[in-house]
């Protein structure tokens, strides 16, 4: 039997805490892949979008 | 021109920015902080030197401490984070803010209920949780302004011109709906009056309930939406795009999801269940990466341009500010490990934390953002950048005098409060008042620092002043291209989708091989491997899918919306839901609270109502220091029917928790008029108003029903019998008090106050599951 399969769950809740790392490595895993994945030229485009608005003051209140 | 209509695409238009909101909560943000920081001085003050009371009741250190807490964050880094998210929302958007009139109602709806605030909170109108005191009218009104704020944001982000999302947007549209959640659940109270209510969750759910608020304050008011300004912000003023644009993806979606389950690091070493505990600080642990991942990403946007920070304030602050960031979400991992923890808890050095990320990220980005905004705002140079800079070096030394004294305070206090002797039986300093006498000079340090702090922030008014005084304000503006409206991903296939579908399939089947046996265990974990191999198979042949699904993900905001949603919400419920259902006064084993008298239920409230709990802890850690200074370890059931619970965080005055019956009624009557007199060297207030104010007693009989609502098991009882039961009581306390030479009406609130103080930690054996029927009349007093 694995060490995880020898923790106690006679108080059922713990299992949550096996459940919430799971959940989070699913989570994490899947973003990084996406984030490998994403073409330079999206990235180029996002990463310049608060710099190619050079914005000119209007008028005058 | 106003870009209210919507045009054709390819047609070009000049949209003008509604910049005339972002100057008004720009200089309320400048107005407030310098009201946060004096009121921070001031208790600073109150610590050093107890006669800064001044024995007046609406200035005490229990009175001004919620205020200082509400105006920092709500007030000082509210307003800022409105000024910034406006400013940056509509340049990201290439759009005018959706609705000038949504924007004014949020700007002087949000200045009513700091107003609001700062009168009632020195009346000792609370409701007893940190950075969640604002009476029930108020948090009304704070639901209400938020959604006006949520309304007017998404509304322009469906009105933009960009089509992609910035990644300072996922970090406002996170903060947004988070906060929403968390401010509602701990805000769920019944009320009493037009300014009292009780909270719904009571004892352990209160508490967990109260930090996983409380710490998700920090994450999505304080950080994430901050965060998101530093993303805009510091490109802009470095003149350099983001250091890594898929590393602030990774950054979001980590952070976003892992920071929610870490509210129960507050609660370690105490009756917490065990298996919340440890979520907690394993995610504790976990969220450092992704908050070092945000800092370097801000820090290296800065590569190319170190040579500016030497002269430009601006990417000063902003440089000093993610530093501090980095160092807060450094030391709060830290402080998050258990045998830290026992040392750190209930200490200054909890306080140091605080500030460093307070002071250091929040103020520093702050300065830097108003810095970077008013020449532009008001076009017009800064009035003096020397002065900028000299703010900047003034205030850096007022933030290490201040953590520096923390940290000192902190570590002496948990090391001379926990240190033993002969062989782990007895305490080295067993008088709690040692530890406060040793740290006197870092409370002096510490309110040093803090009023340099305040200082050089008085320096930016002035400079700020100066730039826009005499200046026409002016608004922004662009010419834009109407893009053509690519076709929306609809809410369904946000979350019916491979990787989506995949993600939560793997998380089941593990967990069932986990929690299973035998045959059905083997069985989870080979459709476990199974749906790993469907989804490489599938990527690797529609991979462009996966890839477009995520690009789709960043150009349709409800979608993205909900999935930030459903990050943010798991924890909470995996966390809330089982506390809730399992941790009931029916459920408890061993012992079980005795509930309040109608006497002693008015002195909690007054208890309350000074804010005794900022000083005092009810809660004694299973820890050896705790329990030879207290006595036997607090259990789950001894404070169930708490409404709201009185854990406390810090211990500036020693823990409570068994304090029924260990002094006399004549030394509590002694010690709330001048603690001094029964503790040589004390720093807690005078509390005179006390002997001359009667008890309302003519509120008990809604707060019973009420509470019997909330299932503390009262009996049904007429005002008639309350009352009689109050006379009763007070009597027994009084004709003791006479006895010991003291002469006091029986109606007035120090009865009460005593009558409280000596119930509390009065526990009842459980041999069965029914529970005790509580009784009106009191057990005879000492």
């Amino acid at each position: 039997m694995s060490i995880i399969q020898r923790i106690d769950l006679e108080q059922w809740q713990r299992v949550l805490s096996i459940v919430s790392v799971m959940l989070f490595l699913c989570t994490f895993v899947i973003i990084l892949v996406f984030s490998l994945g994403m073409p330079r030229k999206k990235l180029t485009h996002l990463e310049s979008l608060p710099l190619d608005l050079d914005d000119q003051p209007s008028d005058h209140e | 021109m106003h870009d209210h209509v919507r045009l054709p695409a390819g047609a070009k238009v000049t949209v003008e920015f509604n910049d005339g909101v972002v100057r008004q909560f720009l200089i309320a943000s400048i107005f407030w902080g310098v009201v946060a920081m004096l009121v921070g001085v001031i208790i600073a003050t109150q610590l050093s030197f107890w006669q800064a009371n001044l024995n007046l009741r609406y200035v005490t250190f229990g009175r001004l401490r919620p205020l200082h807490t509400n105006a920092a964050i709500f007030a000082f880094v509210g307003n800022m984070l409105f000024a910034g998210i406006y400013y940056s929302t509509q340049r990201l958007c290439k759009t005018r803010l959706a609705s000038d009139f949504l924007s004014q109602l949020h700007f002087w709806g949000w200045q009513a209920i700091i107003v609001a605030a700062a009168v009632t909170l020195p009346l000792g109108l609370t409701r007893g949780k940190e950075y969640a005191e604002l009476i029930w009218p108020i948090n009304i009104a704070v639901a209400l302004i938020w959604v006006v704020f949520a309304i007017n944001f998404f509304w322009t982000l469906a009105r933009r011109n960009e089509p992609s999302l910035y990644v300072a947007l996922w970090f406002y549209i996170a903060s947004i709906v988070t906060v929403a959640v968390l401010y509602i659940v701990n805000h769920l109270s019944i009320p009493t009056s037009w300014v009292h209510s009780y909270s719904v969750f009571g004892g352990v759910q209160d508490a967990l309930v109260q930090w996983w608020y409380g710490h998700n304050a920090v994450a999505f008011f304080l950080t994430t939406p901050v965060l998101g300004i530093m993303y805009y912000f510091v490109p802009k003023a470095a003149g350099r795009p983001v250091y890594s644009y898929r590393l602030s993806i990774v950054h979001f979606w980590s952070l976003v999801f892992l920071y929610i389950w870490a509210g129960s690091h507050h609660l370690l070493n105490t009756a917490l269940p065990n298996w919340l505990q440890s979520v907690g600080e394993l995610f504790s642990l976990m969220l450092w990466a992704p908050s070092w991942g945000g800092m370097l990403n801000g820090l290296l946007t800065l590569r190319g341009a170190w040579h500016k920070v030497r002269t430009d304030p601006v990417l000063k602050f902003f440089a000093a500010g993610v530093t501090f960031y980095g160092m807060a979400t450094f030391e709060g991992p830290l402080l998050a490990i258990k045998s830290v923890n026992a040392l750190a808890h209930y200490s200054d050095w909890i306080i140091g934390h605080v500030h460093s990320g307070t002071l250091g990220w929040n103020g520093f980005m702050a300065a830097g953002m108003f810095y970077y905004l008013a020449p532009r705002l008001w076009n017009r140079k800064l009035h003096s950048v020397s002065a900028a800079n000299m703010h900047f070096w003034i205030g850096l030394v007022g933030i290490l005098l201040y953590i520096a004294s923390m940290w000192v305070s902190g570590v002496t206090q948990g090391l001379m409060l926990s240190a033993t002797r002969d062989n782990g039986t007895a305490l080295a300093n067993p008088n709690f008042i040692d530890a406060v006498i040793a740290t006197k000079a870092m409370m002096y340090t510490r309110a040093f620092g803090g009023a340099l702090y305040l200082g050089g922030w008085l320096m930016l008014v002035w400079n700020i002043w100066k730039t826009a005084s005499g200046a026409q304000p002016v608004n922004g503006s662009i010419e834009v291209f109407i893009e053509e409206k690519k076709p929306s991903m609809d809410l369904a296939h946000g979350f019916f989708n491979v990787p989506v579908v995949a993600c939560a399939s793997l998380v089941i089947f593990i967990t069932a091989w986990a929690a299973l046996k035998g045959v059905a265990s083997g069985v989870a974990l080979w459709l476990g491997v199974l749906t790993v191999m469907a989804a490489m198979m599938h990527k690797e042949f529609k991979g462009q899918t996966w890839g477009q699904w995520y690009d789709r993900l960043l150009e349709n905001s409800l979608p993205f919306t909900a999935l930030t949603i459903l990050a943010v919400l798991v924890g909470g419920m995996v966390e809330i839901i089982p506390t809730v259902i399992i941790n009931q006064a029916d459920n408890m084993e061993g012992v079980r609270q005795i509930p309040y008298t109608p006497l002693e239920l008015a002195g909690r409230d007054i208890y309350v109502r000074e804010g005794c709990y900022l000083c005092h802890s009810q809660m004694i850690r299973t820890l050896v220091g705790d329990v030879l200074r207290y006595g036997d370890y607090s259990k789950l059931g001894e404070s169930i029917y708490d409404h709201p619970f009185q854990w406390g965080s810090k211990r500036n005055g020693p823990d409570l928790a068994r304090e029924g019956g260990k002094n006399l009624n004549i030394w509590h009557f002694n010690h709330m008029r001048n603690p001094r007199d029964v503790t040589p060297g004390s720093i807690m207030p005078n509390y005179p108003w006390l002997y001359t104010d009667s008890t309302a007693v003519e509120l008990l009989p809604r707060k019973i029903e009420v509470m019997r609502e909330l299932g503390v098991p009262y009996p049904k009882a007429t005002a008639e019998e309350i009352q009689s039961s109050v006379e009763s009581q007070e009597k027994g306390i009084v004709d003791d008090l006479k006895t010991s030479g003291a002469l006091i009406e029986p109606d007035k609130e120090i009865v009460a106050v005593i009558a409280y103080l000596q119930k509390i930690g009065k526990s009842e054996k459980v041999p069965s599951k029914e529970p005790k029927t509580a009784s009106l009349n009191a057990a005879p007093s000492r």
